[in-house]
């Protein structure tokens, strides 16, 4: 009866807990929201919006510690009395996955809407398309099943037979067809850039699941620490201390989990894919810039790298008159190309070269004064990266 | 044996509630008061003695009592990611501050923040170019054959390949926190890099051609990424209970000021530092080339000091300690601190005895 009261009071307690904590970080954007009122009035809208996504971010945070909390509540009598407590873990452990089942169920209902606008653009050219958004439905069912095995494998498996079966062997081979007439070049870019574009896609479903993953055994861990800890009589003092903890084995599981080159493999797709999708984009967007007649990134680049390469001759060369000067004490270089700066320290160090061992490199070099004295306000031309 | 949640007390949480409201108060009230100015790092008096392109080098000013225990300059070689200023964060969290206070003559590099038109740099730019050229000043300024260069994370990496090539222009040389071994699988960041994946887990070909410069944000990210958790939420809960002490705040957003203050990478430096670095591991195989210069560890014949964290979670010891196995001089020595990588720098207890033991060690060999 006690505890049973106690067990309501403690309930109460974490709700107003994380409630207050809330409540508090909504004050202090609120506050700051305040202080900048006058001369940002325009941002205000930002800001709200910022703090909104703290916000909410805070109050999912706080849901997982409430169901851990609820977790530990609920299995610790087990453990007293020696029972099995992996039972109750393990009927938590499948509550988190069955959430986790709702998420992949709501990412590849996505899917199901990708496809769908992709059978629109292509139906009157590619009717077995079809196969998609029906094929993608009936698998839904396997795949909620899939997660409840609580291992990424089976789940990366079903993602990978959607693309292949109804992807890659259907409409990926038209997409990376060539194309005919005068359009060619442009539908060939926006086909190609819509291919790495869902490649990205399915790098990033395999991603999400590794990380729902991931949680799931943090989860798991956490709960076996709080067991373990209670077993020894080390109890958890207050909030903080287990908030702690949680981050701890959370952090813990997510670098054991990502040390291993299965999950390594999952994260490096997407960050290859996202990188590949850029660069498609931004091949688009030349061709846009292009019709604009506004310069184009590549050409920048290019430039850019013609004023690297001249910067770094004409230094090389300085160093080279600098060095003939040296050696040639008597003759008349003009000194005002070597050294035009007012520069105090010697213009070459006081043995040999800066050549490195055998090097036939060599780099001019900036503007220089003398430790003591302060530099030039202005630093001369041949400094700068516009000389 | 209760678990927590029913040993608390109604009224020890009301107390501990007041507490904390209290305390964020009295931090609001903190927080107002602060502005960007009061949070710059970099403490210590400086002059730029010498400027190339985006590159500074700062001579630090000695306190003016101070005498001089060493004739040969150091010369600080700080990474491409993040500002060099963390060696100098705050008066009391100093560096070099402590180096000076030694009697020691100190200055340092500053790569400056890469533009897109840097996109081009390559470590043969950095090396044989900017630290070549501030090596050369030094020397030339204080009319010396040798300096020398203490090089920490990633600039210790860089001081090791330029002490290999330019073995006649260095005295001695101090690493802290430096990589070597990039093969280490128990470690996330170089997994991460690809140390034992490669391409498969990051191209860098691809993402250099995708971006152009490496974005700082990224860096940001991936170090976040390594402990999530821990850096992205549990460090802003534990704020509330320093807001209420001013002092704390300020370290504090000092630290996050200096996180956040990333440089982006030139792209194809970043390119050829992770592939060949942590991708290939080449170092450690003398198969490294800065500009059409192969880096062999056996030149490195000067005296070495090792400094090392010995709860680095991004460069693991394994990694600093394996220098031993592969270079040419006899006077070598290796010391760990009982810290993690930043602990390096902001450790109370480091900067009581870490500039000691550079500031002993280097005189006894100047």
């Amino acid at each position: 009866m006690e505890t049973s009261s106690r067990n309501g009071m403690t309930e109460q307690l974490i709700n107003t807990w994380t409630d207050i904590g809330s409540q508090m970080w909504k004050n202090w954007f609120d506050l700051v929201g305040m202080a900048s009122q006058a001369p940002l009035q325009e941002q205000q809208a930002g800001l709200e919006a910022v703090s909104q996504r703290f916000f909410d971010q805070q109050q999912l945070l706080a849901r997982l510690l409430r169901l851990s909390f609820h977790t530990w509540q609920e299995s610790f009598p087990q453990v007293r009395t020696g029972e099995n407590w992996q039972q109750f873990l393990q009927n938590y452990s499948q509550s988190i996955r069955s959430q986790l089942d709702e998420f992949s169920t709501g990412m590849l209902k996505a899917n199901q809407d990708v496809g769908g606008l992709w059978q629109l653009y292509l139906q009157e050219i590619q009717k077995f398309n079809q196969l998609w958004g029906t094929s993608l439905l009936n698998s839904l069912h396997p795949l909620g099943q899939a997660v409840s095995t609580a291992k990424a494998e089976p789940l990366l498996e079903l993602n990978s037979l959607y693309w292949n079966l109804l992807y890659e062997e259907t409409s990926a081979g038209l997409l990376r067809s060539p194309l005919l007439g005068p359009t060619r070049e442009l539908n060939g870019k926006v086909l190609r850039a819509f291919d790495a574009w869902t490649q990205l896609y399915r790098a990033s479903v395999d991603y999400q699941i590794v990380l729902a993953e991931v949680q799931g055994h943090s989860f798991e861990a956490l709960m076996r620490e709080l067991v373990a800890k209670a077993e020894q009589g080390k109890t958890i003092k207050d909030w903080r201390e287990f908030q702690q903890l949680w981050a701890g084995v959370a952090d813990t599981v997510f670098e054991q989990s990502f040390c291993q080159e299965a999950n390594l493999k999952v994260r490096g797709r997407f960050l290859n894919a996202l990188n590949l999708y850029r660069l498609h984009q931004q091949e688009l967007l030349e061709v846009w810039m292009g019709m604009m007649n506004l310069p184009l990134r590549s050409e920048v680049d290019e430039l850019h790298k013609t004023v690297y390469e001249l910067r770094k001759e004409v230094k090389s060369l300085k160093k080279q008159l600098a060095q003939l000067e040296t050696q040639t004490p008597t003759r008349t270089v003009s000194s005002e190309l070597t050294n035009p700066e007012p520069a105090t320290a010697p213009a070459t160090p006081n043995k040999g070269t800066s050549s490195p061992k055998g090097s036939k490199s060599s780099r001019a070099r900036g503007n220089t004064s003398a430790p003591e004295e302060q530099p030039p306000e202005t630093p001369p031309p041949d400094a700068t990266p516009e000389a | 044996m209760l678990p927590f949640l029913l040993q608390i007390h109604l009224e020890e949480s009301s107390h501990e509630s007041a507490q904390l409201t209290h305390k964020l108060v009295k931090g609001m009230e903190n927080l107002s008061q602060l502005r960007e100015e009061d949070i710059e790092v970099g403490a210590t008096p400086r002059e730029v003695v010498y400027q190339e392109d985006k590159v500074k080098l700062y001579r630090f000013k000695s306190p003016v009592d101070q005498k001089k225990t060493a004739n040969t300059p150091i010369l600080m070689v700080y990474a491409l990611v993040n500002r060099p200023f963390m060696v100098d964060l705050q008066e009391d969290r100093s560096l070099v501050a402590n180096l000076l206070k030694l009697g020691l003559d100190i200055y340092l590099i500053d790569w400056g923040y890469p533009g897109r038109g840097d996109r081009w740099l390559t470590l043969d730019d950095y090396i044989n170019g900017y630290l070549n050229n501030c090596v050369d000043f030094i020397r030339a300024s204080h009319q010396l054959d040798k300096v020398n260069l203490l090089g920490i994370c990633q600039g210790g990496t860089f001081s090791l390949c330029y002490s290999s090539l330019y073995p006649d222009k260095v005295n001695n040389l101090v690493v802290m926190v430096a990589p070597v071994d990039f093969h280490q699988p128990e470690t996330l960041l170089n997994m991460r890099g690809g140390c034992t994946l490669g391409a498969e887990a990051i191209d860098v070909d691809l993402m250099v051609d995708a971006l152009g410069n490496i974005p700082g944000d990224f860096l940001n990210l991936e170090f976040l990424m390594l402990k999530p958790q821990q850096l992205g939420i549990q460090k802003y809960l534990d704020v509330p209970d320093l807001m209420d002490s001013p002092e704390k705040l300020l370290n504090f957003l000092r630290m996050e000021k200096w996180i956040f203050d990333s440089p982006d990478q030139a792209g194809e430096t970043y390119r050829q530092f992770m592939k060949d670095f942590y991708q290939g591991n080449k170092l450690i195989k003398n198969q490294v080339k800065i500009g059409d210069q192969q880096v062999n560890l056996l030149n490195l014949t000067m005296p070495i000091l090792n400094l090392y964290a010995e709860k680095d979670h991004l460069v693991p010891p394994a990694s600093s300690l394996a220098l031993a196995k592969y270079i040419g001089t006899q006077d070598y020595t290796a010391k760990g601190f009982p810290v993690g990588h930043i602990g390096m720098y902001v450790s109370g207890k480091v900067q009581r005895d870490l500039p000691p033991v550079i500031a002993d060690w280097l005189r006894k060999r100047d």
